[in-house]
């Protein structure tokens, strides 16, 4: 059954060079990775692969031969159309969960920081501050602790409050807002939808797969609309809006004459305080007393993002390559906290002297060294951690550091705000310019290449071949997370990427504004960025009354996590056509697996499209763009040849 | 095709085999032969031209289930070649000079024999209706059977079939592909009255009616009209109906004319015993020409069907070839497929007398039927055995049942899961555990892992 | 005797899983993947079963007996057994669906696709590179090809 593993196009674990190498020395030394687990796990099973497997009472496991004409129900009598549609919200709900546990936290650290509990924090974009409060309809003209405390209340109120909506709901184009009143999904609460859709799912209560998913997105929503796009904006606000930054990314960047810290990931409460402390002299000065020439911070996933955006830090890898840092021999702590952290971590930092720390109560591992981070004394705690990992340095073993030379030069930092800023090249930040350059057709449409790695894809592949093929087609491709990681690794995230990948249009554009044709909108949470920067194109106007008419699309081709569905849902339940692999575990039910390839465009204005090969995804994009550039009756492309239109 | 066996007795290097009849028996005793004696002389004797064909396989090229380059081939054409047999096709046997050991031909020719194989199998029986030499009327055995009635259907518009056994269904199908107005006429209340119940036989009733064939029951012909040509068929209920093809499906007669001045006995079919053996030392019976003891009736039975003309062959050819082998027995068995549904029946399914006990169930908007017969044991008054089974709509693992009954085992630990229809061989595990000694051989072993 | 070998399941490891039933199914598919199969018409059919009863899972797959039972009946010739491999396959050209092999077989393990006119068994993944997809697809490792004497104690 190994063929499950779908894009495996290219043999070998991965792309990447510097990840092919590191991957050699921690199999010359022993060390198991994500790679020799997966393959001594296959076959995995087909009926949980196809959602046919249902664990969610004790009348089971129950499952349904995909392969049998008769109807076959589980124990309760649900059949595979609920089984998958169960299985489907269960994971969106969980995914929905992490990304709003995420911001609750952060609104507590705003509330923390506002009321002077949490000093190592400040309001440190206080005009976002501003237009939030006055969008929330608060007062603007109090002091800047004032506005935070009453922002922070407000949007925790978006959690668990008993009437209303989410506030942000507001945000989106009314065209959105309607059909979500249409369908009944406007969400109301961000736990509560996450509760409901564990009701739903519990034995015996939701057994209609059209209400069960119906259900999902708006428990999506709460996030896109909710959880992340607060996280995103808390965390513009506490830590400031990211503005265009070079740095440079993958394996490479750790160095041999210094203290390697990798923090993985994804709160920047945690990584911008470890960026803090890392610049401090007294830290600097205890780096050099143990021996070492300085200290070198590194990120890997989306807390990597957070930090590269706002603090122009080194990314040193994306999912896929965090047990690979370690191998390096070359990392003296790896400092973890939520999210995308392997346990198998653990196994790998102890073949070396690598300190693996957890910072978080909600995510421990067997047997490795727990700092809870205090955010009322988050430097200090930095510090501690640096110090730690200082005084690690003299028991690096030289004979294991196999550091491979990789790092590649990127362009990151981009928002929703600032990213036409360069566009406009004028005082103020505006679409025009890039709904004009998609009117004229100097511009395809805008491809959101967004998402994971996963071992069961050749590392990196998908989300390089792809990008390359939009870039090609004259496509403005934005990015977030492990793909923005991946691509990044891959040289597109400079502006000279521009005059070696892109089309003729998407060249003029980039070299007249000096940005790359890849442009870096952060980590997983800023995924809202899309969303806004999707409601602006709408405002803008001449490309679509609302998103679902503009020529954009979501591209996740190497999807790993429940948060991934999660992103996906709400991505088509807002207007995006969204291109992913591999499928949620929906493909052994065809009425699901119909209602969301096919008639949820009816209802959001948009579909998933499961499709494993990369180069017929990168087409379809191409077509489906151009499919919305016919219905807009927009210019024929200026440089490219069009592809045939699909209805 | 067989394995080879290396436990060999009595075997003459140089003996020559001869077998009459070129169908599955003879088939079956040559492959068994061959298998076992690379080298000795075999020499097939048939009177149809035809190289080793499968008669089985008529009623399926009619019914255009061979696809437009159908082959009836039950050997490659280079069967006899490969296996070193000498065949003489197109010749009658006409006499056997048991003394002299020699079979007399048609044209004269004398054929030798050490050891010989009756497998000359039956011949349509004959209807005794009056008008049945007219052109039009047909039995359905034979590979000139099949290209007279396809040379016939291009004038013809309506049929007759004169028969509700498998045979004719599958004539009458077949005819219908052809597009020829098909009636299917039997004196029995029901189709396939002797395989199986009223209620199974109406659904197919239904069936055969649903695609335009109608079916009359409870006459029987009385003439068959017209000139040269037929034209129509007389019924005794008064019932005249036009036909320029008439299909008689009233079963075979064995082909027990070589008996004849020999000292083989013959009781409708050739006595054989449970070896194959005739009365005759160094002559055999095999097929549709012999009687064999029937496994669940206990009696001795001419059961002219496929699988038992083969295996009564081989095991004739393992005697014949100086291997002992016990023969255990043959059962009536039917499979076929009409209009897309499925259909066999083993054995005793309409049960006359003491002892039995029937089980049926019909689901008749799943199209799916099954009844199974069992018998109380002579062995133990508690115990049960099957002896019968039908199935309709769905098929899969009917050998299994086939297996218990021709083992004659006491399934009464089983019988409530026979009954509700789970016969698959997991059922049956605990039976081969428990009796090693029925259910002997490498692969039940193999199952007990 | 050769090396004859087959699929044998020592059930005491079989957990009923199934995986077997859908490897099967897949490696007799057009498509060879198990999403795109179940898009076929018409659908891939296995050829083992696991079966269950009695407090044992006994995945059943044809014998290749010695002395074949669907090679006597089988109507068309299109039945045959390779003395060397001892592998009994059918030839699905020649095969006209007329069910003596379903009919005869004491196993079951000869069934009927009703959509295909033809019979189905186990053919030992004969046009499969890496040979029977069922063995590797095991997670318990129930399932050997080989002989009887093959199985450890």
């Amino acid at each position: 059954m190994s063929d499950q593993v779908l894009g495996k196009n290219k043999p070998g674990i991965s792309i990447d060079p510097a990840t092919v190498q590191a991957h050699q020395h921690a199999r010359d030394l022993d060390v198991t990775t994500i790679w020799e687990r997966h393959e001594a796990m296959q076959p995995i099973c087909a009926f949980g692969d196809l959602g046919l497997c249902c664990t969610i009472c004790y009348m089971g496991p129950c499952r349904i031969d995909p392969f049998s004409k008769a109807d076959i129900r589980g124990a309760c009598g649900a059949g595979r159309d609920t089984i998958s549609a169960r299985n489907f919200t269960r994971a969106v709900s969980a995914g929905v969960a992490a990304h709003s546990d995420h911001a609750r936290g952060i609104c507590h650290t705003l509330l923390e920081t506002a009321t002077g509990k949490a000093p190592a924090y400040q309001i440190t974009d206080a005009k976002k501050l501003k237009r939030v409060a006055e969008e929330l309809g608060l007062k603007r003209d109090s002091s800047v602790n004032d506005m935070a405390t009453q922002v922070g209340h407000k949007l925790l109120e978006d959690f668990g409050k008993a009437n209303g909506f989410l506030n942000f709901v507001k945000r989106a184009p009314k065209g959105q807002q309607e059909r979500w009143e249409r369908m009944g999904v406007v969400p109301r609460a961000i736990d509560r939808e996450v509760v409901e859709c564990l009701h739903r799912t519990h034995e015996g209560v939701d057994a209609d797969y059209k209400s069960l998913i119906l259900a999902a997105v708006r428990c999506a929503l709460a996030d896109g609309w909710g959880g992340s796009m607060m996280a995103t904006d808390l965390q513009d606000i506490l830590f400031g809006s990211p503005k265009p930054v070079r740095s440079k990314v993958n394996l490479g960047v750790l160095r041999e004459d210094s203290v390697n810290v990798v923090v993985h990931g994804h709160e920047p409460v945690l990584s911008e305080m470890l960026a803090k402390a890392s610049k401090e002299s007294e830290i600097l000065e205890y780096v050099r007393s143990r021996g070492a020439q300085g200290v070198l911070l590194a990120g890997i996933c989306c807390t990597a993002n957070e930090i590269l955006m706002r603090q122009g830090m080194p990314v040193a890898g994306n999912f896929l390559q965090q047990e690979l840092a370690i191998t390096t021999g070359a990392v003296e702590a790896m400092v973890v906290d939520v999210q995308c952290v392997m346990p198998g971590l653990a196994q790998a930092a102890a073949h070396f002297h690598t300190k693996l720390i957890s910072t978080s109560n909600k995510a421990r591992i067997p047997g490795v060294d727990h700092v809870e981070f205090d955010e009322g004394k988050a430097l200090d705690c930095a510090r501690a951690i640096l110090r730690t990992a200082a005084d690690n340095f003299k028991r690096r073993d030289p004979a294991k550091v196999d550091i491979p030379p990789q790092s590649m030069d990127l362009v990151a930092g981009f928002t929703a705000e600032n990213a036409f800023y360069h566009l406009g090249g004028t005082f103020r930040g505006t679409y025009r310019p890039l709904n004009d350059a998609i009117m004229a057709g100097r511009l395809r449409g805008v491809g959101g290449v967004v998402g994971c790695n996963t071992v069961k894809i050749t590392h990196d592949y998908n989300h390089v071949e792809i990008v390359k093929e939009l870039l090609k087609g004259d496509v403005l491709v934005v990015e977030t997370g492990c793909a923005a990681i991946a691509c990044a690794k891959a040289g597109f995230l400079t502006p000279e990427a521009a005059l070696r990948y892109a089309g003729k249009g998407l060249r003029e554009v980039c070299e007249a504004v000096g940005i790359p044709p890849v442009l870096h909108m952060g980590a997983c949470v800023d995924n809202s960025r899309i969303l806004i920067a999707c409601t602006e194109m709408v405002k803008e106007g001449g490309i679509g009354d609302d998103i679902s008419q503009l020529p954009v699309a979501a591209v996740a081709p190497e999807a790993m996590s429940e948060k991934a569905v999660a992103i996906g849902l709400y991505a088509v339940a807002s207007g995006i056509t969204t291109f992913y692999n591999p499928a949620p575990r929906v493909l052994g039910s065809p009425a699901v697996y119909d209602y969301l390839t096919k008639e949820i465009e009816r209802d959001f204005g948009a579909k998933w499209v499961f499709e494993p090969d990369a180069h017929k995804i990168a087409q379809a994009v191409l077509t489906h763009l151009d499919a919305k550039r016919k219905a807009l009756k927009l210019a024929p492309m200026l440089y490219q040849e069009e592809l045939a239109r699909t209805a | 095709m067989i394995s080879q066996n290396k436990n060999l007795t009595q075997r003459r290097k140089d003996a020559k085999y001869v077998i009459i009849g070129n169908s599955a028996a003879g088939i079956g005793a040559a492959e068994a032969i061959r298998g076992l004696d690379g080298s000795a002389p075999i020499t097939i004797i048939s009177d149809e031209p035809e190289s080793v064909y499968s008669r089985a396989l008529i009623s399926y090229e009619l019914a255009g289930w061979l696809g437009p380059n159908a082959k009836l081939d039950l050997r490659p054409l280079e069967f006899y070649q490969e296996k070193n047999i000498q065949a003489i096709l197109g010749h009658r046997a006409v006499k056997i000079d048991s003394a002299a050991r020699e079979v007399h031909l048609d044209d004269g020719h004398k054929i030798p024999y050490d050891k010989l194989l009756l497998a000359t199998g039956g011949s349509p029986q004959k209807t005794a209706v009056k008008g049945e030499e007219r052109r039009g009327v047909f039995g359905f055995r034979t590979y000139r059977d099949l290209l007279n009635i396809h040379e016939a259907i291009k004038s013809a518009k309506e049929a007759v079939v004169l028969g509700g056994g498998c045979i004719g269904l599958q004539a009458a199908s077949g005819l219908h592909h052809h597009k020829v107005k098909t009636t299917i006429a039997i004196a029995s209340p029901h189709l396939l009255s002797q395989v199986a119940d009223p209620e199974c036989g109406d659904y197919f009733q239904g069936l055969f009616e649903k695609h335009s064939v109608a079916v009359k029951t409870g006459i029987s012909p009385v003439e068959f009209k017209g000139g040269e040509q037929v034209e129509s068929v007389l019924f005794d209920d008064g019932t005249e109906l036009p036909a320029q093809i008439v299909i008689t499906g009233k079963g075979v007669v064995p082909n027990v004319q070589l008996a004849e001045g020999t000292k083989i006995r013959v009781d409708w079919g050739i006595i054989t015993d449970e070896q194959m053996r005739t009365d005759e030392p160094d002559i055999f019976a095999a097929g549709d020409v012999a009687l064999t003891q029937d496994r669940v009736a206990c009696k001795s039975t001419v059961n002219a069907v496929w699988p038992c003309a083969y295996e009564q062959g081989r095991v004739a050819g393992f005697n014949m070839a100086g291997v002992p082998r016990k023969y255990d027995g043959s059962m009536r068995m039917n499979a076929a497929e009409f209009f897309g549904v499925s259909f066999i029946s083993i054995g005793i399914v309409k049960p006359k007398g003491e002892g039995y006990e029937s089980h049926s169930r019909m689901l008749k908007d799943k199209g799916l039927y099954w009844k199974l017969v069992f018998l109380r044991s002579s062995g133990s008054p508690q115990g049960n055995i099957l002896v019968g089974a039908v199935l309709m709509g769905r098929v899969d693992g009917a050998g299994v049942l086939g297996n218990l009954m021709r083992k004659r085992v006491d399934v009464s630990s089983i019988k409530d899961e026979l009954i509700n229809g789970h016969y698959d061989y997991a059922r049956v595990l605990p039976l081969v555990k428990r009796q090693a000694g029925v259910f002997e051989g490498l692969e039940y072993r193999e199952t007990l892992v | 005797m050769e090396n004859h070998r087959k699929i044998i399941a020592m059930t005491k490891l079989c957990t009923g899983c199934r995986s077997c039933e859908i490897a099967c199914a897949v490696a007799h598919s057009q498509t060879k993947s198990v999403f795109q199969a179940l898009f076929e018409t018409p659908l891939p059919r296995y050829s083992i079963e696991v079966q269950h009863y009695d407090g044992v899972n006994l995945p059943l797959a044809c014998r290749h007996c010695e002395e074949p039972d669907c090679l006597f009946a089988c109507k068309a010739g299109a039945i045959s057994k390779d003395l060397e491999t001892g592998q009994v396959q059918v030839d699905l050209s020649k095969c006209v669906g007329c069910w003596m092999c379903v009919m005869v077989c004491p196993f079951g393990a000869a069934t009927a696709d009703m959509e295909r006119g033809k019979a189905v068994k186990c053919d030992l993944c004969r046009e499969r590179e890496e040979g029977p997809a069922c063995v590797p697809s095991c997670p318990t490792k129930a399932l050997v090809h080989g002989e009887l004497n093959d199985i450890p104690k």
